[in-house]
């Protein structure tokens, strides 16, 4: 991975990328339901945090310029700490990347083949993993740099074409659900902005160093405004009761797009869109877990690695018995994965490596 | 017939020898004779080179008999061996010259070579001191003189042979190579110096207008065959010293020469080398033509995709040479090889800097449009009526229904029938002799197409789809990048037909993963997109004329510069 080099626009599609696969299932819902018509507001609430997250991310990282997280952890605690962060990284990534594969995979099945058996869905994404590690390096990132701004224009045309259905009312009661629920409880949002976390392994394949600063804070920048028209779209078009009930509620808001009487369901294209992103979302997810398994295992390629490592991923999507299990990991499971793992135990490391470092140069 | 005779006819017939009739041959291909042959060939092959590496002798009977030898001259009909007696300075010296026939421009021979030689003349016969005195000075009455003996082979040289090219060689192996072009070769009894003369004159196709890449707006000269021709029709477009043309030779057999073109001070180094690098560490007995060399040299042939630009116009070739890039020619095709190419390249046409932006945008918009139909539509059909029939308004889908209502096999069937009847059409045509061609293109669009849908073995909607794939295919201007989309777009049908969108976006994506991981000598091929760099006069839309005031950053050309900021001063500057 370190023989890598991105660019900037290569480094904040990746942040972007993963924000656009996690909205497109179940995450507007798991953002919608707990703060009702608050959520455009808690949106631009947790965007900030968003922002202040990645900020202080990059300060941290900025005292080890060109490393990462699992090097830093190095530093810190030896090749013990390495080998354990690295793992759980390992874990956190495998895990997140099963469930949306599942819950994709299923929404797919509901919509386009329900006479399909669920594994065979399953099987077409998990071919693309092998094939986008056994090419060079960066290609999964620039093929990702080309399919990412199709889909970031088609969420901006669903936003237009769908103007005409918006119920500017729904914003009502401005708190939805009361200021607690918006601001307090409603923080635990900004695991949405699951993309983040990339931030902790990004520094050593970044081509300009000197460029982190603006690749944070423009992805979650570009994050935010995504979402913000993702979840107005939503907010906009359906009452509070009938998007629980819906499973992918941004598919749902493009089954209303016509043109015409000729064009009047939209919704495979942009399918298809999402479909492209999704492949991208696997492909860069396998990226940084062959990395990252080849820095705590010392491998010499990390090519081979991502059999296996397919293997596993499909074996762990077919492990849920329905899909409430699968909703409940999504919903749930990864919030708190998310502010457990990717704020509380990293921030950490950082802060601890942090301190380390300086306690080191006052006694030098 | 008495009974005797009788019997000692059917006798015969019955138990007399006949030979066998049938004629029966076959190569052997016995392991052991193939082993031997083999040794053979190689012993063979070495005792060959270590002929044609040997020094040319002061003897010309041994000469003679080593060319004989080399050349086979005894079953060789074409080597010619032209014995003589050459006068030089009232002197007279047994010679030979060796050509092959049909190769050398014979007046060129009889009034340039033999008639100086051979004819007494005033050069010739002139009969001065054999040592020249070059310098001569006096110190104290003593005289230095700095002479210069006489030497044969000088004089020849410079007196007796009236031609422009002539090269004095040591080495059997040179004079061969030379033969083998097209020159002649001179031998003279007494000294160990050969003399290739360039005398070519081989009949050679004359300069016509571009077949495959037809223009409306520009040039209408093509390359022939002729390397030196080829060469000369770029120095007469570029008109700069800073033109180089280097010449190589590939093939161990074929020794075929290659010209690599480049401008000096514009062309990146490093390129420079590679290109030669490359072509200097090939290993192969013959080169054919250009496209041998293409494939030989290119980053990646794995996926089909082409990585290197031919091209049959001169004008298109020093625009790329003017931009930075490199272009090798090679001798026997009358095609140039442009590198490094990007995706941007190959959807452009000569003609998009003839005329206006916005003309060329338009088109180069369509050629887009025209590679996504080319690539997608066959497929795509088969997904909407296999998986996705919702996208289709309720008129259109009732249509195709209907159309298909008669038909009796699955779509995959139908539509696999149909591109392949196709590409058959598209072979056979350009196969057959011209004449027939247009007849086998009526005969299979028009009467085939329309009977298979009479017949019902295929829907009309279906022609449609095809016939639309087709045409899009042609509005590709490269003909290998076309050829790649072409065989692609079958990949689509199946993926299509397995999974609808969710197959073709798993082709989509392995297609753009694909794109993204070629290089064309170092430049990423989705440049200058992906990775991003400067789009100002290079990116997939034309910028007019006067924007163009840089090279491609991904080139890293030696002058970046093309022009200068304001370029129309008539307009800006004298106001």
């Amino acid at each position: 991975m370190n023989s890598i080099k991105l660019g900037n626009f290569e480094a904040i599609a990746i942040i972007v990328t993963i924000t656009i696969t996690h909205s497109i299932l179940t995450l507007p819902k798991s953002i919608m339901v707990p703060v009702d018509s608050a959520a455009l507001l808690n949106l631009i609430y947790v965007s900030i945090l968003a922002l202040f997250l990645s900020i202080i991310i990059y300060k941290l990282l900025n005292n080890f310029p060109g490393l990462d997280i699992i090097d830093i952890s190095e530093f810190l605690g030896g090749k013990i700490l390495q080998r354990i962060v690295g793992l759980l990284f390992l874990i956190y990534v495998l895990f997140v990347s099963s469930v949306l594969l599942r819950t994709f995979a299923h929404c797919l099945k509901i919509v386009y083949y329900p006479m399909t058996d669920l594994i065979f869905i399953l099987a077409i994404f998990a071919v693309s993993i092998p094939i986008s590690c056994t090419l060079s390096s960066e290609t999964i990132f620039k093929a990702n740099l080309i399919i990412i701004p199709v889909v970031l224009l088609g969420i901006v045309f669903l936003f237009i074409a769908n103007t005409k259905y918006f119920n500017f009312e729904n914003i009502y009661p401005l708190f939805g659900n009361g200021i607690n629920a918006t601001f307090i409880k409603g923080a635990s949002n900004i695991f949405a902005f699951g993309g983040i976390t990339v931030l902790y392994l990004l520094p050593p394949i970044l081509k300009d160093k000197m460029q982190f600063k603006k690749v944070s804070i423009l992805s979650t920048v570009l994050s935010s405004i995504y979402f913000i028209l993702t979840i107005a779209t939503i907010l906009f078009m359906f009452s509070s009761v009938s998007f629980t009930n819906e499973l992918m509620p941004l598919y749902s808001s493009v089954r209303y797009i016509e043109f015409g009487t000729f064009f009047q369901r939209l919704d495979s294209v942009f399918l298809l869109t999402w479909i492209l992103a999704f492949f991208c979302y696997l492909g860069i997810s396998f990226r940084f877990c062959t990395s990252i398994y080849k820095k705590i295992t010392n491998i010499k390629s990390n090519k081979i690695i991502s059999y296996p490592l397919t293997l596993l991923v499909l074996g762990l999507s077919l492990l849920p018995k329905d899909e409430s299990i699968t909703s409940f990991l999504e919903g749930t499971v990864y919030r708190y994965i998310f502010l457990i793992f990717s704020i509380g135990i990293s921030l950490l490391i950082l802060v601890l490596a942090y301190l380390k470092k300086k306690a080191k140069t006052i006694k030098e | 017939m008495n009974l005797k005779n009788l019997t000692k006819k059917l006798a015969k017939q019955l138990f007399e020898y006949k030979p066998e009739e049938s004629y029966d041959f076959s190569i052997n291909n016995n392991k052991d004779n193939k082993n031997q042959s083999i040794q053979l060939a190689d012993n063979t092959v070495k005792y060959e080179k270590d002929r044609k590496n040997q020094t040319i002798y002061t003897s010309l009977t041994i000469n003679k008999e080593n060319i004989q030898s080399i050349f086979n001259t005894l079953i060789n009909s074409d080597i010619i061996i032209r014995d003589f007696i050459l006068n030089a300075r009232g002197k007279q010296y047994s010679a030979f010259l060796l050509y092959i026939d049909g190769m050398v421009n014979v007046n060129a021979i009889n009034d340039f070579v033999l008639e100086s030689l051979m004819l007494r003349n005033k050069a010739n016969t002139y009969d001065g001191k054999e040592e020249r005195i070059i310098h001569e000075t006096t110190t104290n009455n003593i005289t230095v003189r700095k002479i210069k003996k006489f030497d044969l082979s000088e004089y020849i040289y410079n007196s007796l042979i009236p031609e422009n090219s002539v090269k004095k060689c040591t080495k059997f192996e040179d004079i061969i190579s030379g033969v083998n072009s097209g020159n002649c070769a001179l031998f003279i009894d007494t000294i160990n110096i050969a003399f290739d003369i360039d005398v070519k004159g081989f009949n050679q196709r004359s300069i016509e207008a571009p077949n495959n890449e037809v223009i409306i707006k520009g040039s209408q000269e093509s390359f022939v065959e002729n390397i030196r021709t080829n060469t000369s029709q770029i120095r007469r477009v570029i008109n700069n010293e800073n033109l180089i043309i280097e010449n190589l030779t590939v093939g161990e057999i074929s020794k075929t020469k290659c010209a690599i073109c480049y401008m000096q001070n514009i062309t990146n180094e490093d390129l420079v080398s590679e290109v030669k690098f490359r072509i200097n560490n090939l290993s192969i007995d013959t080169l054919l033509s250009s496209g041998q060399l293409e494939q030989l040299i290119e980053d990646n042939s794995r996926f089909g995709i082409p990585q290197i630009l031919s091209t049959e116009r001169p004008d298109k070739c020093a625009k790329h040479l003017m931009q930075g890039r490199v272009v090798v020619l090679v001798n026997g095709t009358p095609y140039g090889l442009i590198m490094p190419a990007t995706f941007v390249d190959y959807m452009s046409s000569p003609e998009d800097t003839n005329i206006k932006p916005i003309f060329s945008n338009f088109l180069k918009l369509l050629r887009f449009i025209a590679l996504i139909i080319t690539l997608l539509l066959p497929g795509g059909y088969v997904a909407i009526t296999s998986f996705h029939q919702e996208i289709l308004p309720t008129e259109l889908l009732f249509s195709i229904l209907a159309a298909r209502q008669y038909v009796p096999f699955p779509i995959i069937v139908e539509i696999v029938t149909m591109e392949l009847s196709f590409e058959l059409i598209r072979e056979a045509g350009l196969r057959v002799p011209s004449p027939v061609g247009p007849t086998i293109g009526i005969v299979g669009a028009l009467i085939l197409g329309e009977a298979a849908v009479n017949a019902n073995i295929v829907s009309p909607i279906l022609i449609i789809v095809v016939a639309i794939t087709a045409i899009s295919s042609f509005a590709i201007p490269d003909y290998s990048f076309s050829f790649h989309v072409r065989i692609y777009r079958f990949f689509f049908i199946v993926l299509g037909f397995m999974a609808g969108f969710l197959g073709l976006g798993f082709g989509i994506f392995a297609y753009i993963l694909i794109m993204c991981s070629l290089k064309s000598f170092g430049v990423p091929y989705t440049v200058p997109y992906v990775p991003s760099s400067s789009t100002r006069g290079h990116g997939y839309l034309v910028s007019p004329i006067w924007k163009q005031d840089t090279r491609a950053d991904y080139l890293g050309p030696k002058k970046e510069k093309s022009q200068d900021k304001i370029s129309m001063k008539w307009k800006y500057e004298n106001k």
